[in-house]
């Protein structure tokens, strides 16, 4: 009966303990997070996504080679507590601005076709606006970018006659 | 007895959790009563030392491959490296650049649909992963679903970018950069040489030509991945001199400058906002500069793969 109690209370004991003091591999994050919500049928998944472990103090570039004819959707998937994520895409070869999610809100997912093959760089931080200083400070979590492409769907021609 | 059997089972559930809180984890700071309102969290974020990772990425063998149109083209199994070189790889440099050949190999067999070689060269994988150490990214799951799923075009391709996917998790997860790096080196070297391979006179050939000539933005990204490795691994360091005379001639090839258009298209129920990104630079492979740059690869690939 007692060694039965001492069993039940080992149980009760790991249930407390957070989940999230469990093993936590980034590796494959994009693959296992939020990410996956944005999955489109039709497309495939580029080699490229990627994750990667980080905290509100850092910044990552990604620097990407996205072939041309393509339709790409970049999706970024982080723990609750590093939303919102802010990435700008920037054009390495003349260091413009092509797009910053922060002029739409932080969306977290973009659609972006490529008429020409092109290197990009992508920036990318984490605001956490739910976290305190502290947590700022210490935090550190898994940030993933799921990249998905089809082909561009060929257009129809209507002969004029 | 009854005090043993307790010890032992708080031990073997204890020890699981002791070790995973080793690992990173998302917890670290306490959680504090109140939360900050958004310009409160910005201001931290700005004051606060930033620190800057970079990657360079590359794209997979089948990525590579499939921006080329085979529907008409005709498979030629003489280009591939036959599966009987892999007693030739000896020493692990050469095992796993031979591995990054086979499984480039296996993305252009899955590309034209060619049921026995996708099979013959996953195996062949398969074996060279196990040798060099990169355990379970080719798995009997993924070698079963192959021999099932021969008929399907986009599956046999979908298996052979898995496997590339797995191996590359496996090396991040294993702190293992070098091996990815020659790993990769291989793969494009014989990316390359099929893809010079197919340049002939049909319609096809201008447009593998810029494909091509697009090679160097992978090749920029590779070069650079491995120069940060160069002082740890003598291996890394051997392929990147291998790899020069390729990245030569890249560097001399002439870039075409132009402007980068972005037009917006606004979002819908079922599809995200979307951007389409045109023009911009542009590099441009010349005649003579393709026929260097075939010599080279196929020289350099003859060299690899008879070791």
């Amino acid at each position: 009966m007692k060694i039965i109690r001492q069993i039940q209370l080992l149980f009760i004991l790991l249930a407390i303990v957070p989940l999230s003091l469990m093993a936590q591999d980034c590796v494959d994050y994009h693959e296992i997070g939020d990410c996956m919500m944005d999955r489109q049928k039709g497309y495939k998944i580029y080699s490229q996504s990627k994750s990667v472990s980080m905290s509100p103090k850092d910044t990552v570039e990604f620097n990407i080679v996205f072939y041309g004819q393509k339709d790409y959707i970049f999706s970024f998937c982080t723990h609750a507590k590093l939303y919102p994520v802010h990435f700008v895409l920037i054009d390495p070869a003349s260091g413009d601005v092509l797009y910053d999610n922060a002029n739409d809100r932080y969306i977290e997912s973009l659609g972006i076709g490529f008429d020409v093959t092109k290197s990009l760089t992508i920036r990318v931080g984490v605001l956490a606006r739910k976290s305190t200083e502290e947590e700022i400070e210490e935090y550190l979590g898994c940030l993933g970018l799921l990249i998905q492409y089809r082909n561009y769907t060929k257009k129809k021609v209507n002969l004029q006659m | 007895m009854q005090c043993k059997l307790f010890k032992f089972c708080f031990l073997v559930l204890i020890i699981p959790v002791i070790l995973a809180g080793g690992c990173k984890s998302d917890q670290k700071g306490k959680r504090a009563p109140g939360l900050l309102d958004d310009s409160e969290t910005a201001e931290i974020v700005d004051r606060i030392e930033t620190i800057k990772q970079v990657y360079h990425l590359s794209p997979s063998p089948a990525e590579m491959l499939d921006v080329i149109d085979v529907a008409e083209l005709s498979f030629d199994v003489g280009l591939l490296n036959p599966v009987s070189n892999i007693d030739n790889y000896l020493d692990t440099k050469s095992k796993t650049i031979g591995l990054g050949i086979y499984i480039t190999d296996l993305a252009y067999a899955a590309l034209f649909g060619r049921h026995e070689e996708t099979l013959d060269y996953l195996d062949v994988v398969h074996s060279m992963a196990e040798q060099i150490r990169v355990t379970g990214a080719i798995n009997d799951e993924l070698i079963e679903k192959a021999r099932t799923n021969v008929e399907y075009l986009d599956s046999l391709f979908n298996i052979s970018n898995e496997a590339f996917i797995n191996m590359l998790f496996f090396c991040e997860r294993n702190d293992r950069p070098n091996t990815v790096i020659m790993l990769s080196a291989g793969a494009f070297i014989e990316s390359l040489y099929l893809a010079v391979n197919m340049v002939g006179d049909g319609d096809q050939t201008d447009y593998i030509m810029q494909h091509l000539a697009d090679q160097k933005y992978a090749l920029d990204n590779l070069m650079v991945f491995a120069e940060s490795m160069r002082e740890q691994d003598p291996n890394v360091a051997a392929v990147i001199e291998d790899m020069n005379p390729i990245k030569e001639i890249y560097d001399g090839i002439n870039i075409v400058a132009g402007t980068t258009t972005v037009d917006t298209e606004q979002a819908t129920d079922d599809q995200p906002k979307k951007l389409v990104i045109g023009g911009g630079s542009k590099p441009i492979l010349s005649k003579k500069e393709f026929e260097k740059l075939k010599k080279t690869t196929i020289e350099l690939r003859n060299k690899l793969v008879t070791n």
